[in-house]
């Protein structure tokens, strides 16, 4: 590698230059790094990082006889961190939003890098827009014609495209600064967009039917018409275009000023109508797809786990796509065109799955992903789950006056009463108040729950959406909030055993062990379970024992099946619980009579959209 | 309310094409001067009860051909923002050039027989681009181009803005998801027949 080309310090005109531009934004910034010839290793002439930090090379502008708008480019680059993306969670946030648009309309499995790409377009058209406005409305641009303000110079000198460029998502982009700028077309990008690339035929080889035996010979025969039918229509869909350049720059010109503030809820709007481009690239044959990512954000760093969290939690990163500013014909009147076009869209592509999650999180690690997924599916249903406390008398009542005796405490001594009747005569003419007790209070008070879960190959695996997990981390989360303490335990074969060993209160930690996955046999660990319990006394009223355990069919093994030295331990332990709830997935039923025998109570659960219900009615029965 | 085809067919009766509008037209005022003027019309151009041959009468001292469709709000609004344009030279003060010193009646139609019918006027004093699609389509049929602005320029950007050829391309891009939409049930319903048409070797 290429050692990085050195900083050199600020001369005096680009310092002015730097004070000119903070002095637009009406910002401070630590200096500048100005690496003259950086652009060649970099791919652009300058670039903004996190913390905020500001790299420019004034010797690409001067190459291009631009060096006296080196204060506009470092307008820019101040404008990334003032507007958009500001700061690193916002741009993280930006490149989920374009990875959910991409996602809707895309089959390539990873969008990280076309996302990437829309992002840096969408943040740069938000902060050249402004900046135009802000250029123009400062003193010492007064009257200047728009095609001269110092942003729309460097604009006009860097974006239009090479000559021949096929790239129509650059030809939207620049038709888009042209409405925005107010610029006569065909000033930054040819009067007309470049074709549409011509798509790649796939065609696959299929085995001769006379080699396909006798009796499949006839339903093969219909499985490749039906194949064949298939394929055509893809293919006509693929060719049934859903871009329309000279439209959707309007509709991306609308989107800029709609959300001039806003570039994280505007992202969405501008992926809807951008990641089409990306999409039609990808069915053309391998050409431009490796568009070079002109954009000057840099942070390549992955998200953290509690980043994650916080771009998961964003509500306005949940919400559904919006749909195609070109599907909206009256946005004010009915929206006639709902049926015509959500039958065949279907919303379940622009949810983010898990595994959309995991692949765009890729470089953040499986494990963050997976408990920011769960912690964040979970969070709506997640309240706090409580017991109510023993009851607690509290006085406060005045009741009726008694006679202060001699032995009592001085402070009881009510002296107004006493002194009405003229002497004080301890024991004779004292008095004092008495107090009554109020009704007992009813208080609420935190829970402990010790929770087993089933990680043996038969249980979904928490990356393919498991309701045991997502059912775990809700009850988990509901019990911290409640105040109280848990302790998880995942279990699969014989020694397959992990989780914590003793009562908790941390969130990463207790979800860490709800959705380790060990994906062998199912053995519940009866061993460990009676060394927990057995030889406790019964569990008191005001320290109740709960045990929730979250399984499906295999767990049988709880009740000595297939362990028998072992077989008593479910009933023994159950007779020192206050409540112990099965959660299983077992449709069939199998382990219902079993854990009736031992006095288990059975929740079942066959869906993740069943997860909430069930954790409903176990807060109900862990309230008591 | 009258039909927006009849509207624009009375417009492309009364102008005399685009080609030599933009030919006759010379350095004018400030678009942004016009555009302001538009936000700036007084309630009492905009209420209903005022007969527009009377406006007109009284602000051109004649008559304009948008009258004649007076029983279409769109089409009054319009014109009374046109005139608006007008007399507010008298009320405030004289664009420079004067408007006075161009077809002022042309201009007043074209707002109301061209702009008016494809975008409604309530939009021009609360959306920009309206405004500005307003603001440059009165300039033009004055005889004037936007101060700083060559014909070329003027010309490009008014297209930019231009409701008619917007909505159209709408309904063109509407048309074209729709027909998507159309063709995605089709592969949904195709992929359904191909499931069920699998089969085990077994």
């Amino acid at each position: 590698m290429k050692a990085p080309v050195d900083r050199v310090p600020l001369t005096n005109d680009a310092r002015a230059a730097w004070e000119r531009a903070l002095d637009l934004w009406r910002v401070r910034l630590d200096d500048p790094a100005v690496r003259p010839g950086a652009a060649d290793e970099h791919g652009a002439p300058a670039w903004f990082s996190f913390p905020p930090s500001v790299t420019v090379d004034p010797r690409y502008l001067a190459e291009r006889g631009l060096a006296d708008e080196l204060w506009s480019m470092f307008a820019h680059e101040i404008g990334h961190h003032v507007l958009a993306p500001s700061t690193r969670i916002d741009s993280l946030k930006i490149d989920h939003q374009m990875a959910k648009a991409i996602a809707a309309v895309s089959l390539r499995p990873n969008p990280g890098e076309g996302a990437r790409r829309l992002s840096n377009l969408w943040s740069d058209l938000l902060v050249n827009t402004r900046l135009a406005q802000l250029q123009r409305a400062e003193q010492r641009s007064a009257g200047t014609a728009t095609r001269d303000l110092g942003i729309v110079r460097l604009g006009r000198a860097l974006y239009p495209a090479p000559q021949g460029s096929t790239d129509r998502l650059w030809w939207v982009y620049c038709r888009a600064y042209e409405l925005l700028w107010q610029l006569p077309s065909g000033t930054l990008c040819e009067l007309d967009p470049p074709p549409r690339p011509a798509r790649a035929l796939a065609h696959t080889n299929l085995v001769p039917l006379s080699r396909i035996p006798e009796k499949h010979r006839e339903k093969e025969r219909l499985l490749r018409a039906a194949q064949a039918e298939s394929a055509r229509v893809a293919a006509e869909l693929a060719g049934a275009t859903a871009t329309n350049p000279a439209v959707d720059a309007a509709f991306i010109a609308d989107a800029v000023r709609t959300f001039s503030t806003d570039p994280v809820s505007g992202a969405a709007r501008f992926g809807v109508v951008a990641a089409p481009y990306l999409a039609e690239l990808e069915g053309a044959a391998e050409s431009g797809a490796g568009e070079p990512v002109s954009g000057c954000g840099v942070d390549d760093a992955p998200a953290t786990a509690e980043e994650l969290g916080r771009i998961l939690a964003d509500q306005r990163l949940r919400d559904d796509l919006p749909r195609h500013p070109g599907m909206v014909l009256d946005p004010e009147g009915e929206d006639a065109a709902d049926d015509a076009s959500d039958a065949g869209s279907g919303k379940d592509g622009q949810r983010l799955t898990i595994a959309r999650t995991l692949s765009l999180y890729r470089e953040s690690g499986e494990d963050a992903v997976l408990s920011a997924w769960y912690r964040n599916e979970a969070a709506r249903w997640v309240r706090p789950y409580t017991r109510p406390a023993p009851m607690r008398p509290v006085g406060g009542i005045p009741g009726p006056v008694e006679l202060w005796e001699v032995g009592d405490a001085l402070a009881d001594l009510d002296w107004p009463l006493t002194m009405r009747s003229g002497t004080v005569i301890p024991g004779v003419t004292t008095r004092r108040r008495s107090e009554l007790a109020d009704e007992p209070l009813v208080q609420e008070t935190s829970l402990e729950l010790d929770l087993y879960i089933d990680s043996s190959g038969s249980m979904a695996h928490p990356r393919q959406g498991s309701p045991a997990v997502l059912a775990g981390t809700i009850l988990a989360l509901s019990i911290l909030r409640g105040g109280g303490r848990v302790r998880v335990t995942s279990f699969s074969g014989t020694g397959d055993v992990a989780g914590m060993p003793r009562f908790g209160r941390d969130p990463s930690e207790i979800i860490a062990a709800i959705s380790l996955f060990f994906g062998r046999s199912t053995s519940f660990p009866l061993d460990l379970y009676s060394a927990r319990y057995a030889g406790l006394p019964a569990a008191a009223e005001d320290a109740p024992r709960h045990v929730v355990v979250l399984s499906d069919d295999g767990l049988v093994s709880m009740f000595g099946v297939g362990n028998e030295p072992y077989a008593g331990v479910a009933r023994t332990v159950r007779e020192v619980l206050t409540t112990g709830t099965l959660v299983l997935m077992d449709p069939r039923r199998q382990v219902a009579t079993l854990a009736e025998r031992d006095g288990y109570d059975v929740v079942y659960l066959r869906t993740m959209a069943d997860a909430p219900a069930a954790c409903a009615a176990l807060a109900a029965a862990l309230h008591g | 309310m009258a039909d927006t085809e009849a509207l624009l067919a009375a417009w492309s009766e009364r102008s005399d094409g685009e080609a030599a509008a933009w030919a006759r037209a010379r350095p004018g005022p400030s678009l942004e001067s016009v555009a302001t003027r538009i936000s700036r019309i007084p309630q009492e151009f905009l209420d209903e009860r005022i007969s527009l041959r009377a406006l007109a009468g009284d602000i051109l001292g004649g008559q304009i051909s948008a009258s004649a469709f007076d029983e279409d709000p769109r089409v009054r609004q319009g014109a009374a923002i046109g005139l608006w344009l007008v007399a507010s030279e008298d009320v405030l003060e004289p664009l420079e050039p004067a408007l006075a010193s161009g077809w002022a009646a042309l201009a007043v139609d074209a707002l109301a027989l061209r702009v008016a019918p494809v975008a409604s006027p309530s939009d021009w004093t609360s959306d920009d681009e309206r405004r500005t699609e307003a603001a440059r389509t009165f300039l033009l049929w004055c005889g004037f181009l936007p101060a700083g602005e060559d014909a070329a320029t003027a010309a490009s950007l008014l297209a930019a803005c231009d409701s008619l050829a917007r909505n159209r391309a709408l309904a063109e891009a509407f048309e074209g998801h729709r027909h998507r939409a159309e063709i995605a049930r089709k592969l949904a319903e195709a992929r359904r027949k191909e499931a069920a048409a699998r089969y085990s070797s077994e």
